[in-house]
Parts: C-alpha cells; sequence; structure tokens
C-alpha cells in the first residue's frame, strides 16, 4: 500500500518536493533510530518541540551518573532512586532554561546537587543494609579483612555525611564523579579558588572525623 | 635557609601535592610538617576513593526510565514547547480554535446551501443512523458509505493549484486500502502535526485557515 502510493505521488509532485510514504510504526522506528545520533543539545531542541521520545534518550544516558550520584548523597537504594526521577522531572520541567551554556551533564548535576542537598538537610542519611553493600567475591577475600574494609567504608560515608553541605558536594563530584576543580565550580556557581579550599578542608575535616575512629580500633 | 625562615606551603600548593599534580617538590623535601600534611591528607583521599557503592540490578535501569516517563507523562503535555517558544501558543491556539470552527461550520452547513465556489468536505451527520446529526464518525473506517461526500467531486474554493492537486489525489485514494494500511489520522495527529511545522508553515497554515474563514463569512452573510 505505501510503496502503491508513494508510486502514485511520485509522478505528481512538483519537481523539488520530497514525497516517502512510510507506515506509522515504521516512522516512529525510523524517528527513534535517527534520534539516536542526536547530540544532547537536538534532543534537547526534540524534546522542546514536544518530542518526549527525546528525553527518554536523555535519562537514559545520564540516568547511571545521576543515581549514583543519588546514591552518594543518602546511602541507600530508595531514596537514590526516588531522587534520580525527581532530578529528571524536575529537569524535563525546566528544559526550557537550558541555555547549552554548559555541557547537559553538568545542568544535571547542578539540579542534582540541589535537590540532594535539599534532601538530606531534612532527612539524615540512612546506614544502609548489610545486603546492599558492595557484593564481593568472598572466596578471594578473607572474611574477617572484608568486614573490616566494610566497617571503614561505613565510617567513611558516615564522616562524609557530617560535612558541610558545600564540602560534602565537592568531596562527592571530586572523588566519585572525578569532576575538575572547574567542573565543581560550574555545578555549584563557585570559584575554582572556592572549590578548591572547599576541598582542602573536607579532606582535613573527615581526617579529623575519623580520628576517634581510630582511636578506638587501636 | 634555617627552618624557623621556611615558608609552609600554601593550602593551594598542599592541594596540589595531594592531588599529585604539580607543587614545590623541593620543599615537601626539606619539609617535614609539609610533607606529613600531605602525607595525611593523601591517605584521605585514597581511603574515601576506595569507598564502592553497589551496582543496582540491570533491570534496574529498565524499571527506573518506565519511572520516568510515566512520571513525565502525567505533567502537561505542552508545557515545554510553550514556554520555550512563547510566540508559537498564540498561534497554535489560533490554529487549533480556526480548525474546530471551520469544522462546525461545514458539518452544520445545510445541503447545497454553499455556492459553488465553497467546496464541502467531511461528513453528512443528518439522518444518520446511531449517530448525533452533524456528528463526525470516529474514523474513515466508521463512516457508512453513503455519509462520505466523494473528495474528488469538490470544486476548489479558489483557483489554488495546491488545492487541485489534494483533491485530484484524495478522489484517487482507496480510503479501505488506506484504513488497511494504518495510514489514517489518529487522535493527537493534528497537535503533533502542528509542532513539527517551522515557523514560516505555520505562518502559511494560518494565513490559509484566515482566507477561509473570511470567505466562509462572506459566503454566509
Amino acid at each position: 500500500m505505501a510503496a502503491r502510493l508513494s508510486q502514485a505521488l511520485a509522478g505528481r509532485v512538483r519537481p523539488d518536493w520530497t514525497v516517502s510514504v512510510v507506515q506509522p510504526d515504521q516512522a516512529a522506528e525510523t524517528e527513534r533510530a535517527s534520534m539516536t545520533d542526536l547530540d544532547e543539545r537536538q534532543l534537547v531542541a526534540a524534546c522542546l518541540a514536544g518530542r518526549r521520545d527525546a528525553f527518554d534518550l536523555i535519562v537514559e544516558r545520564h540516568r547511571r551518573t545521576v543515581y549514583q550520584l543519588c546514591y552518594r548523597f543518602v546511602g541507600n537504594h530508595e531514596d537514590a532512586s526516588d531522587l534520580a526521577q525527581d532530578i529528571f522531572l524536575r529537569a524535563y520541567r525546566g528544559l526550557e532554561r537550558f541555555r547549552g551554556q554548559s555541557a547537559l551533564g553538568t545542568w544535571l548535576y547542578r539540579i542534582g546537587v540541589n535537590v540532594c542537598l535539599n534532601r538530606v538537610s531534612v532527612k539524615r542519611p540512612l546506614t544502609e543494609p548489610i545486603e546492599a553493600r558492595p557484593h564481593l567475591d568472598e572466596r578471594a577475600v578473607d572474611p574477617a579483612t572484608e568486614l573490616l574494609r566494610s566497617e571503614r567504608a561505613a565510617q567513611v560515608r558516615s564522616a562524609i555525611a557530617k560535612l558541610p553541605r558545600k564540602q560534602r558536594a565537592t568531596v562527592i563530584l571530586r572523588v566519585y564523579h572525578e569532576l575538575s576543580h572547574e567542573e565543581i565550580a560550574g555545578v555549584l556557581g563557585n570559584s575554582v579558588g572556592a572549590v578548591k579550599a572547599n576541598f582542602f578542608h573536607a579532606l582535613g575535616n573527615l581526617r579529623n572525623l575519623l580520628k576517634p575512629a581510630e582511636a578506638a580500633k587501636k | 635557609m634555617t627552618r624557623e625562615a621556611m615558608k609552609h606551603l600554601s593550602n593551594d600548593d598542599l592541594l596540589a601535592a595531594v592531588e599529585d599534580e604539580t607543587s614545590d617538590v623541593e620543599h615537601l623535601e626539606v619539609c617535614d610538617a609539609c610533607r606529613a600534611r600531605v602525607e595525611e591528607l593523601r591517605g584521605m583521599l585514597s581511603e574515601a576513593r576506595g569507598v564502592e557503592m553497589p551496582e543496582p540490578s540491570p533491570l534496574f535501569w529498565g524499571h527506573f526510565s518506565e519511572r520516568v516517563r510515566v512520571s513525565i507523562a502525567e505533567e502537561p503535555r505542552t508545557q515545554p514547547p510553550l514556554s520555550r517558544w512563547g510566540w508559537a501558543w498564540p498561534a497554535g491556539v489560533l490554529a487549533a480554535l480556526a480548525v474546530v470552527i471551520i469544522a462546525v461550520a461545514i458539518a452544520r452547513a445545510p445541503n447545497g446551501s454553499a455556492g459553488p465556489e465553497s467546496a464541502t468536505v467531511g461528513f453528512r451527520g443528518a439522518g444518520a443512523p446511531g449517530s448525533f446529526p452533524g456528528s463526525f464518525p470516529r474514523s474513515l473506517n466508521d463512516a457508512p458509505e453513503s455519509e462520505l461526500t466523494s473528495l474528488a467531486s469538490l470544486t476548489p474554493p479558489v483557483d489554488d493549484p495546491s488545492w487541485v492537486f489534494m483533491t485530484d489525489l484524495a478522489g484517487d485514494l482507496d480510503w479501505e486500502d488506506a484504513g488497511a494500511a494504518g495510514l489514517v489520522a489518529r487522535p493527537g495527529s493534528a497537535e503533533r502535526a502542528l509542532n513539527n511545522l517551522s515557523a514560516a508553515e505555520r505562518e502559511a497554515v494560518l494565513d490559509v485557515l484566515r482566507q477561509e474563514l473570511r470567505d466562509r463569512t462572506t459566503s454566509s452573510l
């Protein structure tokens, strides 16, 4: 049917017209396939033009990073997935405010840090349950060593959670997301110097917070 | 230089040393305090880096994307384009209103009341069993044969080659085949089509609609 229509149309339109007749399902698949080739700015433009499937691709590309950011702030899967969903929803609502001056990822980080800091300021981070801790092959690691390492990791996470807001955000972005000082400055809206100072003091504070635990261990 | 006279590294220099960036290596070789501070913070950084986080199940990502999709689907559909293209929404609303007005005017127009130059596009609703007078069938496939106005017999309203082309083309279409092939309008098709138009195309559509409205107003007076 589509082929017959194409043939029927081909000889009847103006020479400068291009006519193609495609089935609706094929059209959707074609559009989806072509959309995967778009860069982030083009995806944002498509989304602003009403293409929600373009936002699906944005989510697909950034969901892991956003989730990991949330997890580092709240320390448990449930809250992290709720927060990550909230971040994407806010991003969708505010997409028209994305100017393209920074990368989309940086913009999402900015929303994410604000959402996470607001959440943790009203809700203390939960200690993650034992079963949620990273799974390691216990055949290769001595159980006692693994237990100690696990306890120490929990202490470090707890110490990070006690840092002042900007220091905590800086540590998470620098240590776990490996953002440069300049990128962190863009996310937090600070100067590079302030970011460096925050990071330096955060490391010092972490050291001080963990000293009592070390002393108790000895 | 004596140790008392020696100036310690600034916080910036210490951080650079901790992060293995350029720093005053010579100073660190001779200053125990700065070297100890760097070692201490370097150990802290290394320990923090070693704290892993659990990886969610691979199935989680699909569920997560679906959750986001559902939450976004509950958002007002046209919010992003409306906010971004402030000029577009009045045009879109105007175009939609114009389409509705034309459709209602056409559907309510008595048969034969229009002059030879006004085409009647659509369905005659009067007397259709099981339907309200003037209402449209849900799709072409639902329309009884007797209610379908032959598009091929329409007279162009003006000497417009595009109109001639479209009516000519529509007259040759086998609507049953088109319906079976899924080539029928679906809910939301008009909105999607409008969203996909460029600014110039929208303006052209608006001009056509305005002209059509003017012609119909004139002919009905």
